[in-house]
């Protein structure tokens, strides 16, 4: 079920209205199979694999937390590899066998290992590593283990952040199921006006820019570099409403019921460094990150050598994480790049005792390059195969191949999708909060979104890119 | 109060979540048709083009388009047994004309046999009269024609005089009842359903009317499926089967022609007098060839030196025509069109009886 559907819709306000109308104690039986409901309604059978990560982590919780000593990291760490083991064969089995297929190849022979015909359950990186946050702040002691089955079975399926996030921490979210939340009238407002604006940014910006970067990445051998430069830069802010707008509903539907998620987004393309692009770029995942994996392996806290092997580490395991291809690791190995490269420059200026003022000049300088390197990365995010991200960067690079841009799409709506991105930025850098303060107003907002969504909407029951993860 | 209220929205739109799983749509779609509220539905009363893309500069109502053409109906003597495997381009229309159809006193009809896979009413062959078989499909549903289905459109029972065994219908498979459970609860059409429900109201159509004007003028697009012609005259719908995109070669034509020529002698060896063919040409390859590049399907096959099957052949006849053949606003003929098939239904038969009976 995606967000974007008339059936969530439906599903929403029953779901939400139910919730209120319900005793305390029967809510979270309510919430629980509105998830189960909203997760099968993409493939019924993979319930079951999210339910043996959930058995398999809440008695995990129980037996860490009654346990002592080296029996808890082994509990650990049996929670761990189940957890992994899941994402290894429905996620990455076929992409190491295939590379595996490769080398036998170069030899002259098949592969020994068959192949699986499985579909990736929707979501399976978000709600894997939410589980994994929790057996760890268990086994670390910042998180009681959660002795209520259906709670916990809540933890990992509550269905706003299901299958694309925010990957929240136990610390954030158990304690809320276990809340009474009475209907607040001015949560409801906020929580529906944060919907309505992702579903803008989702219908009217990013499926719309959809259709253009889709054509020029199917047609990338024919089409000059001025069009791919021009499709790579939609394509950044593409991503960026298909995703924040994903994180917007689900943070709002949370809302309106009287849960708070975490932020995922923060303006990101108006970061003045990569490093501060990753405090505002899917904080959800990048903090987990940092917190389970750059931290526990020494963080910046040890050798020169050693951080930045530990940063290229993160980088190269979120551009897995991200999907099972070369082009998503690539996209990683980039931003450790980008990343340790500053480091080296800042130290280099330090040594040298060069200043740069901070002034709005220097600031924008700084904006613009970083935007200019994440849009470069972005590219093999969005290609299908490195063959064709390096056909994108030579013609985008050959300037001799620049001649009119074509994006399948006639001009208005070239020039339409460049406004929306500007009142986008415009937004996000100056009017970060709407004024709901009477009823008129809100109402009038919200009809007046909904409107633009509806007129200016691309319907085509495009999934979230992020479902793939 | 107020949770009266709640709990009149929980059932409300619980019903409706329901009904969208599993409604009665077909009554609904006939009630929405016909009534003429506010709550009645628009989306073919202009016509199916016009039910997609709801441009409002191409609509037009379909039930008051006239007949320009006569019906030649010259009268013969021979009495025929017509059996009719078609589309919706010979549906209720061509029932309602029966008495212009050539003597024919028993007509089977035979309504999407290849697409439903449903079990049509047994055909009898009557020896006494000439069996004739007419296939009529429209051109862009051409490559769904696959040779099993071909082979089992028609539901042969025994002949009247001359009994011949019925194949035994192969039991259909029931689903078992887990399976029509998981349909119901995870309809895979519930938002089309519900947007049915909720949306297609006459209610609403001025503002589709309002977005589908806005695409088209700044964005110059309309849904994916429907083309406007430049003089903003006429729809089209999207066929890329059709169009030179999908690259017809002279063998993919002549597999086509191997698997009509199979057709015909299949069912001339299982008693059929006549065997027809008919592929109605889609408005775009007729009107403007050029606006989705056609891949000349109809002539390469109806010029086939190999094809055995006998053509009812409208494409020459239509390419001549100067009247307006479709309407503007949907994807089937008008009744000039219409009319025009039924002539060259009648005189093909005409002229193979005569020829017969010399």
């Amino acid at each position: 079920m995606i967000f974007n559907s008339l059936q969530f819709l439906v599903f929403f306000i029953v779901i939400t209205i139910l919730y209120f109308q319900l005793p305390h104690k029967f809510r979270w039986l309510l919430l629980l199979l509105g998830s189960c409901y909203f997760y099968m309604a993409f493939v019924p059978i993979y319930i079951v694999i999210l339910g043996f990560t959930i058995v398999i982590d809440y008695f995990a919780g129980i037996l860490l937390e009654d346990s002592q000593g080296k029996k808890r990291k082994m509990y650990l760490i049996m929670s761990l590899v189940a957890n992994i083991s899941v994402l290894a064969v429905f996620k990455y089995y076929n992409f190491i066998n295939f590379n595996i297929s490769e080398v036998y190849h170069a030899f002259g022979s098949d592969t020994p290992f068959p192949y699986l015909k499985i579909l990736l359950p929707i979501g399976l990186s978000f709600h894997t590593f939410q589980a994994m946050s929790y057996t760890i702040e268990v086994y670390r002691g910042n998180q009681k283990a959660e002795r209520h089955f259906g709670i916990y079975s809540l933890y990992v399926m509550f269905y706003p952040q299901l299958v694309a996030g925010p990957i929240e921490r136990p610390q954030n979210l158990i304690h809320q199921f276990h809340e009474k939340h009475d209907f607040d009238y001015g949560r409801f407002k906020s929580g529906l006006m944060l919907m309505a604006f992702g579903l803008f940014k989702k219908v009217v910006i990013a499926d719309r820019l959809a259709m253009m970067v889709d054509y020029s990445y199917e047609n990338s051998s024919t089409l000059g570099g001025s069009t791919l430069l021009v499709a790579t830069v939609f394509y950044a802010f593409q991503i960026y409403c298909d995703f924040s707008g994903y994180s917007e509903i689900a943070i709002g539907a949370a809302r309106v019921m009287g849960f708070d998620l975490m932020e995922n987004f923060r303006a990101p393309y108006f970061s003045a460094s990569i490093s501060e692009f990753w405090k505002r770029w899917h904080i959800s995942l990048s903090t987990w990150f940092k917190d389970y994996l750059y931290i526990p392996l020494g963080g910046n806290r040890t050798s020169v050598s050693r951080w930045y092997f530990n940063l290229m580490v993160i980088f190269l395991v979120s551009g897995l994480w991200h999907g099972a291809n070369w082009t998503f690791i690539i996209w990683g190995f980039l931003h450790g790049s980008y990343l340790i490269f500053a480091i080296v420059k800042d130290k280099f200026l330090q040594k040298m005792n060069w200043e740069f003022s901070k002034g709005h000049l220097n600031t924008f300088i700084d904006i613009v390059l970083t935007f200019s390197l994440v849009v470069f990365a972005w590219i093999f995010f969005r290609a299908e195969n490195v063959h064709q991200a390096f056909t994108v960067i030579g013609k985008i690079f050959d300037f001799n191949s620049y001649n009119a841009i074509t994006l399948g799409l006639n001009a208005g709506e070239i020039w339409f999708s460049v406004l929306l991105i500007v009142l986008l930025s415009l937004k996000e850098k100056y009017y970060s909060r709407i004024f709901t303060n009477t009823n008129v107003a809100f109402y009038s907002q919200l009809l007046l979104i909904v409107f633009f969504c509806y007129l200016f909407g691309v319907y085509s029951e495009k999934q979230f890119i992020y479902f793939q993860f | 109060m107020k949770k009266t209220i709640a709990w009149f929205f929980v059932i409300l739109f619980s019903a409706l979540y329901a009904f969208a799983s599993y409604g009665d749509f077909e009554k609904t779609i006939d009630f929405r048709n016909k009534s003429n509220s506010v709550f009645g539905s628009d989306k073919y009363k202009f016509g199916d083009l016009f039910g997609i893309s709801y441009y409002p500069l191409i609509k037009q109502n379909l039930r008051e388009t006239k007949r320009t053409f006569a019906v030649e109906n010259p009268t013969v003597n021979k009495k025929i047994n017509l059996c009719l495997a078609h589309d919706s381009y010979l549906g209720k229309d061509f029932l309602a004309s029966k008495e212009q159809i050539n003597s024919a006193d028993t007509i089977y009809d035979l309504e999407y046999p290849w697409f439903r896979g449903k079990a049509n009413a047994p055909v009898v062959l009557d020896t006494s009269k000439t069996n004739v078989l007419v296939f009529e499909i429209v051109e862009r549903n051409l490559f769904r024609l696959d040779k099993k289905a071909a082979l089992n459109v028609v539901n042969l029972a025994a002949a009247k005089e001359n009994p011949v065994p019925v194949p035994e219908a192969k039991p259909v498979k029931k689903k078992s009842k887990l399976k029509q459970y998981k349909e119901i609860i995870f309809n895979t059409r519930i938002n089309k359903n519900l947007e049915f429900l909720l949306f297609d109201l006459r209610l609403f159509t001025p503002f589709k009317e309002l977005k589908s004007y806005i695409n088209h003028k700044f964005f110059n697009r309309l849904q994916p499926e429907v083309f406007i012609s430049e003089n903003q005259k006429q729809e089209y719908i999207a066929d890329v089967k059709t169009s030179i995109e999908d690259k017809l070669t002279v063998a993919e034509t002549e597999k086509t022609v191997a698997l009509l020529n199979e057709i015909h002698d299949f069912y001339k060896s299982k008693g059929f007098d006549k065997i027809y063919f008919s592929i109605v040409p889609n408005p775009v390859a007729i009107i403007k060839p050029e606006a989705l590049r056609y891949n000349n399907q109809i002539p390469m096959i109806q010029n086939s030196p190999n094809l055995r099957m006998p053509m009812i052949d409208i494409y020459t006849d239509f390419k001549k025509c100067d009247a307006d053949l479709y309407f503007f606003s949907d994807t089937h003929w008008n009744r000039n069109g219409f009319t025009l098939w039924i002539n060259k239904f009648n005189a093909t038969l005409n002229a193979d009886l005569s020829s017969d009976q010399r």
